[in-house]
């Protein structure tokens, strides 16, 4: 009994290290973004000699939003003799078809690939496909409720003139912010997550995360790493890591700004959150030892790295936490030091604001120049746990696709938005 | 263990029931503000993107243009003197006709200076204006000039000293042979001569030419091609003298970039710090755009020529 | 939509260059000297809670009484230098049949919550989360109520001592956020009037919440302590610590955007 008590109690040391190291990451981005040097990206640079890029769209029943993206992608100043846009259309049953067929009769440069057979569904298994065709040596993807202003493709593909840049990531910025609790909420959490924690891993070069979506890609690079893994939920966060590992890099472009539409109910977040936690945890059982060898990385890389890679256990292991603490509670060991509620504390102040701390998240809406909403951080006390729980289940699916190799299906996130005809 | 009764508890000056509403309040209070925002809803709209943005050098005097020509859309006929119209929708602006020929250099004040034809800046001690400069034709500039903007629908011949404190558009030839400011953006659609210091933020032409010009096709014996990018995290320095050097790609350091002699990159130079071009370098090639950016500074030094655009986020400066 | 790209903004003196910069790049003009000097004092003032835990507890209780009937303060030696003062107010033990009623409705709480339609889904996790640990505590004193470990005595001292331990984390939280934002003297000073505010808050909120939670111990029995704990502790100390970090924020934001001065491009 001794003896659990004390290992209880390891636990609970570690658990509070732990997140006060992650506490200190987050500062450490935080004084970086607000004052200290930008990096920038390559976006000042006007060329004429550009690379031909294919813009992949990843389809799945978006009758809702189809028109958008694409009315978006033929505004782009982007030559169009040197783009292709490929719509792929992932066994959708609904409009998705029609739509994307009466586009490609109207603009040479949209090839739809449909995918109605028997192939397995989902993103990677659609991105491979589509990488089979496609001409351009630079891949774009944008999921299909993105909508890119008409310069970002430029914007993007510009960074390429580098040898280094393996992969660039653009900014999200939620379109449908007022609608409701939840999408407000997001949207600043979205504001910590690029205008402060992106932004500061590119300028200390550290490992900004390659997002999957307003980002793009070289496709020999992919190609050499044998496609996308389709065993991976989280394919965005599986190509960063093996980009670094490879020697590349990941240029985040803060200025390369795109509507998304975030989920409007908390059933289709908590799905969401569950899935990119079990993608994520999925791609730290797969790179964490490749991390630690590789000779590629810095030291402060390896470092962020790895808090990176853990970024969706740490929950499940908060969880584990409270139990523990609960268990020390019972067992009258709070006597001495009130060492759960220090850990409470800590737990909270890093996690307040979620996946970015309320101070991060403080910081990136003064920089985008907000105010009031700001006054909504209070509010994610209350999200707190339903964040802790989600991700936790997506850690133990990942546990579990591991231990019995069991093959992830992909769903993708509802859609909210009316179609508008064109 | 000491457990000393120190203080026999007085008469509680609340009731419980008192005391949980306080503790209510106390809760809820924090969550006030943000309830007050939630329902008040007063900054609540999405982040705003200008979805219609491209990087365009020729913004600012193409977007000016297109306000001056609706306002004076309803002018009957363009005569001398002064008018008053309506550039937006919410600014009335004065402006100061001229027809074409010499203008008398004075300080204009808040005025918009348009001069319709092919005119001199001559007379006078200095041309001031607080607002923008349009000519309709070709423009030479004798007198020292200080204008917020200055927007040529020919070319421009700068003898004096000019000071932009914003931007410069000029649709023809630019020719800079005194000393100047070319503001935050110069543009020029043909091509630019500079043969005096200048400094600058950005620069957009077919071709930035400092100094002597250089027959950058007449390739000397025996020149060294690299092919391929230059890419280092320390800086770059890159000098030659007596043989050509051609890179067919692009020069990009996390360091300083110091670039001298007879060298020919035909793409980009790109530096996280500061750029140095001198003494006969070039960069791009006709009828391409390349680029030349310094984020905290560019200096160009006696003879450079530059196709396309120079941009830094320091400082600009030209040297001859 | 207006433009949010390098806009270019109109001065009154058409020499100076005033450029309004855009989101992407900008950054303050942090005067890192007062940012030390906030972290080293803010530093100074947690160090001194921690060290003053006997006086902040003989203040604490104090203010504590006046909202309590028929109680006494007493101290308890927790090391050889140091007491820690507390309100000497009685909890009891739940009586069987009210361990049975707390086990069936924190059973049905848990599957019912999910029933409700008109709560959100964050709020009937936060709902069945505080019925969880009712259930813990109800099985505990069901199976091994003797062995339950605590007396309110036990409970005020560890009370107590986690208020000094929020009371001495507020300035390092809050200094450390707020320093961030030290472009100016004024802004210096607010800092610390803002941190003032939020120990003042945490002062009387802690006091009221002390009461509480012995009356709750008190009626209730020691079967809620888990969830005092759990639930009413540092977790809920957060809200009112981002409040106010998140009015100040706000209100700074609104003003510190329009002053170019405070700003500076990319480097």
């Amino acid at each position: 009994m001794d003896i659990l008590i004390f290992l209880l109690k390891v636990y609970m040391f570690f658990l509070m290290f732990m997140i006060m190291l992650y506490i200190v990451r987050h500062f450490v981005f935080t004084y970086n973004r607000i004052c200290g040097e930008q990096r920038t990206s390559y976006h000042d640079v006007m060329d004429n000699d550009l690379p031909f890029v294919s813009v992949f769209i990843p389809m799945h029943n978006e009758e809702k939003v189809a028109n958008y993206i694409l009315d978006a992608l033929v505004e782009q100043v982007y030559p169009k003799n040197m783009m292709e846009i490929i719509p792929i259309n992932d066994h959708s049953n609904d409009r998705t078809k029609d739509i994307l067929d009466d586009y490609a009769s109207k603009y040479s440069y949209i090839k739809p690939l449909h995918r109605l057979g028997d192939e397995p569904r989902g993103k990677p298994y659609a991105l491979n496909d589509a990488l089979k065709v496609a001409k351009g040596e630079i891949i774009v993807i944008y999921d299909a409720d993105y909508i890119p202003p008409k310069g970002q493709l430029r914007e993007l593909v510009i960074n390429f003139i580098d040898p280094e840049v393996g992969a660039v990531m653009g900014r999200v910025v939620p379109i449908n912010t007022p609608r409701n609790l939840l999408t407000r909420l997001l949207d600043l959490e979205r504001s910590g997550g690029y205008q402060v924690d992106q932004q500061a891993r590119y300028n200390l070069d550290l490992i900004p995360q390659y997002g999957g979506t307003v980002g793009g890609f070289r496709k020999s690079l992919i190609l050499d790493f044998g496609g996308f893994d389709p065993r991976v939920l989280a394919e965005d966060t599986d190509l960063t890591f093996k980009i670094y590992l490879a020697d590349y890099r990941v240029v985040y472009v803060n200025k390369a700004e795109c509507y998304e539409e975030a989920p409007e109910s908390w059933s289709v977040r908590a799905r969401q959150i569950r899935r990119w936690s079990r993608g994520h945890n999925q791609v730290l059982f797969k790179h964490i030892l490749p991390l630690l060898r590789s000779e590629n990385l810095s030291f402060w890389q390896k470092v962020d790295g790895i808090l990176l890679l853990f970024i969706y256990m740490v929950p499940f292991l908060m969880l584990l936490g409270f139990l523990d603490a609960l268990i020390l509670f019972f067992s009258g060991e709070m006597e001495i030091f009130p060492s759960f509620l220090a850990l409470s504390f800590i737990m909270a102040y890093n996690s307040f604001g979620n996946f970015a701390p309320f101070f991060q998240i403080g910081v990136a809406g003064f920089l985008d120049g907000v105010s009031q909403r700001l006054r909504l951080l209070p509010l994610f006390y209350f999200v707190f746990l339903f964040n802790l729980w989600y991700t936790s289940l997506g850690f133990i699916d990942a546990l579990t696709d591991l231990i019995t190799r069991r093959r992830a299906e992909w769903h993708k996130t509802e859609r909210f938005r009316e179609n508008q005809r064109r | 263990m000491a457990q000393d009764r120190e203080i026999q508890g007085e008469s509680a000056t609340m009731t419980v029931l008192e005391v949980m509403l306080i503790f209510i309040l106390l809760l809820i209070a924090p969550f006030s503000f943000a309830l007050i925002e939630y329902y008040r809803k007063k900054d609540a709209q999405q982040l705003d993107i200008n979805q219609n943005y491209s990087k365009d050098p020729a913004y600012f005097g193409n977007s000016f243009m297109k306000l001056l020509n609706k306002s004076l859309e309803h002018v009957a006929e363009r005569k001398e003197g002064l008018m008053e119209i309506e550039i937006s929708s919410k600014k009335k602006e004065r402006l100061l006709f001229f027809s074409k020929g010499s203008i008398i250099g004075k300080d204009y004040g808040d005025y918009i200076v348009v001069i319709d034809g092919y005119s001199k800046i001559e007379e006078g001690d200095k041309f001031i204006s607080r607002k923008e400069v349009i000519s309709f034709g070709n423009l030479i500039i004798r007198i020292h000039t200080k204008v917020r903007a200055l927007l040529v629908k020919g070319g421009l011949r700068v003898e004096k000293p000019l000071e932009i404190t914003r931007w410069m558009h000029v649709e023809g030839d630019c020719y800079i042979m005194n000393n100047s400011d070319l503001g935050i953006n110069c543009y020029c659609k043909g091509m630019l001569y500079i043969k005096a210091g200048c400094s600058f933020k950005r620069i957009f032409a077919k071709s930035i030419i400092v100094g002597m010009k250089r027959e950058e096709e007449t390739l000397h014996n025996d020149p060294v091609y690299i092919k391929g990018t230059l890419r280092s995290k320390e800086g770059l320095n890159l000098k030659v003298y007596g043989r050509e050097t051609i890179i067919e790609g692009n020069v990009i350091s996390d360091g300083d970039i110091i670039v001298e002699g007879s060298v020919w990159i035909k793409g980009n130079i790109v530096s996280n710090n500061c750029v140095t071009l001198m003494r006969g370098c070039v960069v791009g090639e006709y009828g391409k755009i390349k680029s030349v950016v310094g984020k905290k500074g560019v200096k160009i030094v006696s003879n450079a020529k530059i196709y396309g655009y120079i941009h830094t986020d320091g400082e600009g400066v030209i040297e001859v | 939509m207006k433009s949010m790209g390098l806009g270019v903004g109109y001065s009154r003196s058409f020499e100076r260059r005033v450029i309004h910069y855009a989101r992407h790049g900008r950054i303050l003009n942090v005067n890192k000297l007062l940012v030390f000097f906030q972290i080293v004092i803010c530093f100074i003032i947690s160090l001194v809670f921690i060290l003053n835990i006997e006086s902040i507890s003989h203040v604490f209780v104090s203010h504590a009484i006046y909202l309590i009937k028929d109680v006494s303060v007493e101290n308890k030696e927790i090391t050889n230098s140091i007491r820690v003062f507390y309100i000497k107010y009685d909890g009891r033990f739940p009586s069987i049949y009210e361990v049975i009623i707390y086990i069936f409705s924190s059973v049905v709480g848990i599957f019912l919550a999910k029933r409700i339609k008109f709560i959100s889904q964050h709020i009937i996790i936060y709902i069945q989360f505080l019925f969880f640990i009712l259930l813990c505590s109800s099985m505990f004193f069901y199976f091994i109520p003797y062995k339950f470990p605590y007396d309110s005595t036990t409970f005020s001292v560890l009370y107590i001592l986690t208020q000094v331990l929020i009371f001495s984390f507020i300035p390092a939280v809050l200094g450390l956020s707020l320093a961030l934002f030290n472009v100016s003297l004024t802004l210096f000073l607010t800092n610390f009037i803002v941190i003032g505010i939020a120990l003042i808050y945490s002062f009387v909120f802690g006091v009221v919440r002390y009461v509480v939670m012995l009356f709750i111990l008190n009626k209730f029995s020691y079967i809620w302590m888990a969830n005092l704990f759990f639930n009413l502790g540092p977790l809920l100390d957060m809200i009112y610590i981002s409040g106010v970090y998140s009015i100040y924020i706000s209100i700074i934001s609104d003003r510190y955007r329009k002053f170019t001065v405070y700003w500076r491009w990319i480097y």
